[in-house]
């Protein structure tokens, strides 16, 4: 079911994300969708629904790429800079190489469950319930749990995205602990 | 074996306090700024962040964390040149981000946007920032390439001649006869020669080729010869060098050892090249050798 997805929109930024950029794969981390809509795209596809598929396909590369780095808590993935720079891409090296250094790697994959929430030409900010059940830090040498206790598993993400070169980048994410979604 | 329990309480305060981390019962736990789980960290004491790397030789420009010296590379492949200003990796943005872009903040087109890495603290900033001129330390800097020029020339391992000499030291040469000087050629006593030396991202080739060598036959006279020589064999007989030869015209009876300290000085052209700029230097290298040169009377007497 697909009762916590924004139906219309999602849908349609989704198949503009495939018919313009180039992320859609079987294995991306989002695994929430159970149906697959039918896509229905305008002739003129106005520039609101093209910026919002630009910035959700970064934001599901980057996630994707996220999960690959955390798997092997390896700060020097390539990837992650293809769908993010500026300040999110700087904190999530950072957060690789702390994890790198503590032994630790995440494992599995998050579900995801991005909206767009604004749009303007050269701004685009998404937030995300994203679900951690399945995606947890581990120490490497015993395959023990590392996350801290008593998290909530279920996280609201926001991030923004703007244009570069000849996509989208996601430059800020930052992440509300309090707030369940 | 984790105290669970303990530091339960503190995450729920760590909730509102993004990347704080805190310190439990050699524990830490971090919440990483955009990040969804926080984890707990075990603290291993006198754990250096990066292993310290002892120089090797001539002292590379020591690139170190901000408030330490813990020692860090100078350049890192996916991250860029280490700043030791801040602490920071910095790589330019290519192409730069579009003038719409806030981090412009209506300089656009002047300077340039790098993408700042900044490994010791989670959370503590790095991104986007825009520099009139490259950060400290990007590129390398003035100083690296010297110091890798120097380093290249030192891995070249120039030595002086090899020294070849009729009549052969062993024996008692005589006043007025020809006397052959050369070196034995090979990479290392006439060239031409190289060697790279190399940090990650930046390299310098040196190439050195010798020029002359300045025989100083020990009598107070010096012969400087263009070329390595001509070696002297049994078949040149009496005759004069092409090349590179002296005759005698006192003996070496009132030497210290009966003999000339005969000395020879290799000058080498060397020139380098790196992705950072090139330059020429010279160099020499020197060897000698014992010749005892005798007069015909003392000899017969």
């Amino acid at each position: 079911m697909r009762s916590r997805d924004g139906l219309g929109r999602e849908a349609l930024a989704t198949a503009l994300a495939c018919l313009f950029l180039t992320s859609c794969s079987d294995s991306s981390p989002t695994a929430r969708q159970t149906s697959t809509p039918t896509p229905t795209v305008s002739a003129t596809p106005d520039a609101d629904a093209l910026a919002s598929a630009g910035a959700l396909a970064a934001y599901r590369g980057f996630r994707k790429a996220q999960v690959a780095a955390e798997a092997l808590a390896n700060a020097h993935s390539a990837d992650l800079a293809k769908y993010a720079g500026d300040k999110a891409l700087a904190q999530e090296r950072a957060n690789l190489l702390q994890l790198a250094q503590a032994g630790i790697v995440v494992r599995g994959a998050p579900l995801l469950d991005p909206r767009v929430s604004s749009v303007t030409a050269t701004a685009v900010t998404i937030t995300d319930c994203v679900d951690t059940a399945h995606w947890q830090p581990v120490y490497k040498a015993t395959g023990k749990s590392a996350a801290a206790p008593g998290q909530p598993t279920r996280v609201l993400a926001r991030a923004l995205a703007r244009p570069y070169a000849d996509r989208w980048l996601i430059q800020e994410l930052t992440t509300d602990r309090s707030r369940p979604c | 074996m984790l105290r669970v329990t303990a530091i339960a309480g503190l995450v729920l305060a760590m909730a509102t306090a993004l990347a704080t981390p805190a310190r439990a019962s050699g524990q830490t736990i971090v919440c990483p700024p955009g990040g969804t789980v926080c984890y707990i960290v075990i603290d291993t004491p006198g754990q250096p962040g990066v292993q310290p790397v002892s120089g090797g030789g001539n002292t590379a420009p020591v690139c170190h964390e901000q408030y330490s010296n813990v020692v860090v590379p100078c350049y890192d492949g996916t991250f860029g040149w280490w700043s030791n200003a801040d602490g920071c990796y910095y790589s330019r943005l290519l192409p730069p981000p579009p003038a719409t872009d806030p981090v412009w903040n209506g300089r656009y087109p002047n300077g340039a946007i790098y993408q700042s890495t900044c490994p010791g603290v989670v959370g503590s900033g790095g991104g986007w920032v825009w520099k009139p001129t490259a950060p400290p330390g990007f590129g390398g800097g003035p100083g690296t390439a010297a110091q890798l020029a120097a380093e290249a020339v030192a891995r070249l391992q120039l030595s002086g001649p090899d020294i070849g000499f009729a009549p052969d030291p062993g024996k008692v040469g005589l006043v007025g006869l020809p006397v052959w000087m050369w070196t034995r050629v090979s990479r290392a006593t006439w060239g031409p020669t190289s060697a790279t030396a190399a940090l990650p991202g930046l390299s310098v080739t040196a190439t050195a080729k010798a020029k002359k060598i300045v025989w100083d036959m020990g009598d107070g006279h010096e012969v400087t010869c263009d070329g390595p020589g001509t070696p002297y064999t049994q078949g040149s007989g009496q005759t004069t060098s092409p090349t590179c030869g002296y005759a005698y015209s006192v003996s070496s009876a009132n030497q210290p050892s009966q003999a000339f300290r005969v000395t020879a000085t290799t000058t080498w052209a060397v020139s380098w090249q790196g992705s950072a700029g090139s330059g020429q230097t010279t160099q020499t290298r020197t060897s000698s050798v014992q010749a005892r040169i005798g007069e015909l009377q003392v000899l017969v007497s």
